[in-house]
Parts: C-alpha cells; sequence; structure tokens
C-alpha cells in the first residue's frame, strides 16, 4: 500500500477524530508534502460535518418509550444471579447493592417477590 | 459520574442509576438502529431490547472496552436479530428513513440522510458509529468482531459513495 492509499484510508478517520495519536502524526506528515491528499481531506471535512448534522436530525427515541422500557426492567426483576427451582416456581435472587446494603435477598414463589434477608454492613436483617 | 460508574449500580439494582443511562443512550441507540433499519417500529424494539440487557446483564460488562463500544455492540446484535426475524421481502417494502415532500425542497440533511440510505446495510452502521458516535476502526473491529482492514474498506468505500451522491 502506498503512502496516498494509506492517507486515504485514514483520512476519514482523521476527520471523525478517532485516530491515535500516532496516526494522526503520520497523516499530518504525509498531508504536508501531498497535494492530492489534501484536496482528500479538502473534500472529507464537510462530508463528516453534513453526516454528523444529517446524523443527529434523525429522530431520538420516543417519550413514551422510557415508561415502557422502566416497567419491563422493573418487571424483569433486579439484576443479580438468580438460583433455584423454575419446575417448583422457586427461586432465590441475591444481588450486591451499592447503597449501604452489599448483599440482599428474596425469595420468588410463583413469580411473587418475598423479600429475605438483607444483609447490613455490620449485621444481618431479616424481613 | 462516570458511565463505568453508572453502570455498576445497575448491576447493583439501583433504578436511578437506569434511569440515567437511558437518558444517555436512549435517544442514541434509536438513532442507530433507524439508521441501520429504516423502521421506528423496529428501532424502538432494539432500544427496548438494548437498555433491558443492560439492566439485567450490567454485571458482564468487563471493562475493556468503552461503554458506548458494549452498548452498541449489544444494540447492533439485537437490530441483526431483528433483521434476521423480519422477512426481507417485508423490510424491503419499509419506507426510506426520511421521505422527502416533493413539494418542499429538500434541504441539505435530507439528501445526506437519503444519500446514507442508498449505502449498504454494512457501510451505514460504520458510517454512523464513527461520524455520530466517535468509535474508532478498532472499537468498531472489536464490537463486530471483524478485521479492522475491513472497517476500514467499508469506510473507503461509503466515503468513496458518498462523495458522489452528493455531487
Amino acid at each position: 500500500m502506498t503512502d496516498c492509499e494509506r492517507a486515504e484510508e485514514l483520512i476519514p478517520w482523521y476527520v471523525a477524530g478517532s485516530l491515535s495519536d500516532e496516526e494522526s502524526g503520520e497523516l499530518a506528515m504525509h498531508l504536508a508534502t501531498c497535494d492530492p491528499c489534501r484536496a482528500e481531506l479538502a473534500r472529507m471535512v464537510p462530508l463528516a460535518m453534513d453526516l454528523q448534522a444529517a446524523l443527529g436530525t434523525v429522530p431520538g427515541a420516543p417519550t413514551e418509550l422510557r415508561e415502557t422500557v422502566t416497567e419491563s426492567a422493573k418487571r424483569s426483576g433486579a439484576p443479580g444471579i438468580d438460583v433455584g427451582s423454575f419446575l417448583l416456581g422457586l427461586s432465590m435472587g441475591m444481588s450486591a447493592s451499592g447503597r449501604g446494603d452489599p448483599l440482599q435477598g428474596d425469595l420468588r414463589i410463583l413469580g411473587r417477590k418475598v423479600p429475605l434477608f438483607r444483609l447490613q454492613q455490620g449485621g444481618t436483617e431479616r424481613d | 459520574m462516570d458511565e463505568r460508574d453508572t453502570l455498576a449500580r445497575i448491576a447493583a439494582g439501583d433504578e436511578a442509576a437506569f434511569h440515567q443511562f437511558y437518558n444517555a443512550y436512549a435517544d442514541r441507540i434509536h438513532r442507530f438502529a433507524l439508521t441501520m433499519l429504516r423502521s421506528r417500529h423496529l428501532a424502538e424494539d432494539v432500544v427496548q431490547e438494548t437498555l433491558l440487557a443492560v439492566w439485567k446483564g450490567a454485571q458482564r460488562f468487563r471493562g475493556t472496552s468503552k461503554v458506548s463500544t458494549w452498548v452498541f455492540g449489544i444494540a447492533r446484535n439485537q437490530a441483526l436479530s431483528l433483521l434476521r426475524r423480519e422477512a426481507r421481502a417485508a423490510r424491503d417494502q419499509l419506507p426510506p428513513m426520511v421521505e422527502p415532500d416533493p413539494a418542499i425542497a429538500i434541504t441539505r440533511q435530507e439528501r445526506v440522510l437519503a444519500a446514507l440510505d442508498r449505502l449498504p446495510e454494512e457501510q451505514r452502521e460504520v458510517v454512523f458509529l464513527a461520524f455520530y458516535e466517535g468509535l474508532s476502526y478498532r472499537d468498531i473491529a472489536s464490537m463486530m468482531e471483524i478485521p479492522e482492514g475491513t472497517v476500514k474498506s467499508r469506510m473507503y468505500h461509503a466515503k468513496r459513495a458518498l462523495l458522489e451522491y452528493l455531487r
């Protein structure tokens, strides 16, 4: 691959701002001495600006989706490790909490969450 | 708050952290999915499934990549899964991402989106991730589990085509 081919390959990433410092330096040195590659850079800059502006107009998530996702997350239960028997409809979930309760657990009986225990810093609290 | 800290809080079941994460990513994932799939209905499914996967699997983030690379990797897998599920014929009948009203002069942004829409899907997603999300070719290659050269090649062809379409 020639220097110009490599430069043309790197220019989009250079314009997007995601090249490593080393690659940016390598490209800048080439651009300093190569008119065709500077012209390629000059074509790429407005295209990149157009793309960023245009992609920003693609609609974001609809407002009502927030509630749907939040409710689905709640229904799916707390993140953590579930163990137990689905056949019996029993499972015990344990998860770490970052708010002073290093460990908490619950028992699920046929999908209903029953608080079981909460291990707090310095002791165990049973519900 | 650092995104990695937010993920750690989500892994601990912190709903407020999940809301914060939703605010940071829902619109971006929707734009990505809409750019890829050209269907609002499917894009909403991708947002929902991706963020639920984050809620349920935040503890699986290993910290070896940027959080955004991890999240968009999940979103991409969800989008590809939906694509497989949907009949290709049905997908091809979906309206383009932007349908300009012929009575209204087309804006530059609409022209750019229309040009983007003409690219193959694998080039569109690289363009989105590079120029809108600022991911490097290394990040994208890692996310897609393809060689870096393939990512650069897709970008090269996308750039050539876009410059031609927008000439």
